[in-house]
């Protein structure tokens, strides 16, 4: 147990900012300690049975992104699962031009639906097409289709 | 801007370390922790909501089973009372019942979902599970309520109980099965519809 607690926190330690950035991408403010929360607890309850038939950083990035995107708001009347010693939610904050580009960013992301989303998060953090065609489940001739448009998509909105 | 620049911040953003899980309470303290800390507070959280929601299942399973005891105990000690023919039947419909129901809720709670497939088929598989559920839910009247409804009233009958005892009963017996199906169907239109629009919606997006 105590071997797969370091495992755990190893894999977390190297993926906290890109579990971070999907759960800013695909929830609102309020919902996003939520999400995080979520994914972590899919990240833990997989990685029990994780046998290393798929690399690692696609793992994680599957498991996200499929709680991610199923994700529904849960009704303010449901209990906290575990209360008390919340996670609490800090913005990563740069300065300058790097912030504004990051903000431009999640701006276009939020305008796409939440497979393209997806798609594009995978694309920016420099994924093959074939590990993207992996996570998602679509040819890599679909994907490049995808990536182009949105590519294409960005360019009109936000090249000066 | 150029994308190619920006792609390049969002993964300096990406690999950049982080301090920003820490806990309510400590939120000075949490400042000066490293990272492994932070790790460690992440871990015994997801320990806790593991231990958690076993607890929760245990409680559920400990709770449908003193109910259907007592429920089983009363029906017993009514056949005791009279054995006729609406008692024997109406404990058969019971015994029946019983198993038929724990058989498909053992086997309905087997059926987990796989996080870490490909998100179309994670997305497929999902809605599978959700229609499932929903039907699961929506016909729990036909295979739990009425088929136990009828084993009471059948018992009731053949135990030649008091007409006011009876009917006294047979309300309060109603209206609970009222209660519990109307509580399914509300928690299928506010849990698990809003569930399965986000998937079709996902799906569509996919093909």
């Amino acid at each position: 147990m105590q071997q797969l607690t370091l495992a755990y926190q190893d894999m977390l330690a190297n993926n906290l900012n890109r579990l971070k950035s999907i759960a800013r991408s695909y929830s609102k403010n309020e919902d996003r300690e939520d999400l995080f929360q979520e994914i972590l607890y899919q990240l833990w309850r997989g990685y029990q049975s994780f046998e290393n038939k798929s690399q690692l950083d696609t793992w994680v990035y599957r498991v996200a992104l499929n709680t991610a995107i199923s994700y529904v708001r849960k009704e303010k009347t449901q209990p906290q699962i575990v209360s008390g010693n919340n996670l609490t939610w800090v913005e990563p904050h740069h300065d300058g031009e790097f912030q504004d580009s990051i903000d431009l960013l999640e701006k276009f992301l939020s305008q796409l639906n939440k497979i393209d989303r997806a798609i594009m998060m995978l694309y920016l953090d420099d994924m093959k097409q074939k590990q993207i065609s992996e996570i998602t489940g679509q040819s890599t001739n679909v994907i490049s289709v995808r990536i182009n448009r949105m590519k294409q998509k960005f360019q009109q909105l936000h090249v000066e | 801007m150029n994308l190619e620049q920006i792609k390049l911040n969002w993964q300096k953003q990406l690999s950049s370390s982080s301090e920003a899980v820490k806990p309510q309470a400590e939120i000075d303290l949490a400042i000066q922790n490293n990272m492994a800390n932070n790790m460690n507070i992440i871990t015994n959280k997801m320990l806790a909501i593991d231990k958690k929601a076993k607890e929760r299942t245990l409680y559920g399973i400990i709770g449908f089973s003193i109910i259907i005891c007592a429920l089983s105990a009363l029906n017993y000690l009514m056949f005791l009372l009279s054995q006729s023919m609406f008692t024997i039947a109406g404990t058969t419909t019971w015994i029946v019942w019983f198993v038929v129901s724990i058989f498909r809720l053992v086997k309905f709670k087997h059926k987990t979902h796989d996080n870490s497939l490909c998100i179309k088929s994670a997305l497929e598989s999902k809605l599978n599970k959700v229609n499932k559920e929903i039907k699961y839910y929506q016909t729990l009247v036909y295979w739990v309520l009425a088929p136990m409804s009828v084993g009471m009233i059948l018992i009731l009958i053949g135990s030649q109980a008091l007409i006011i005892t009876f009917i006294s009963f047979f309300i309060f017996w109603v209206l609970g099965m009222y209660c519990a199906n109307k509580y399914n169907l509300r928690y299928i239109d506010k849990s698990l519809k809003p569930i399965k629009q986000e998937i079709t919606e996902s799906l569509a997006s996919l093909t």
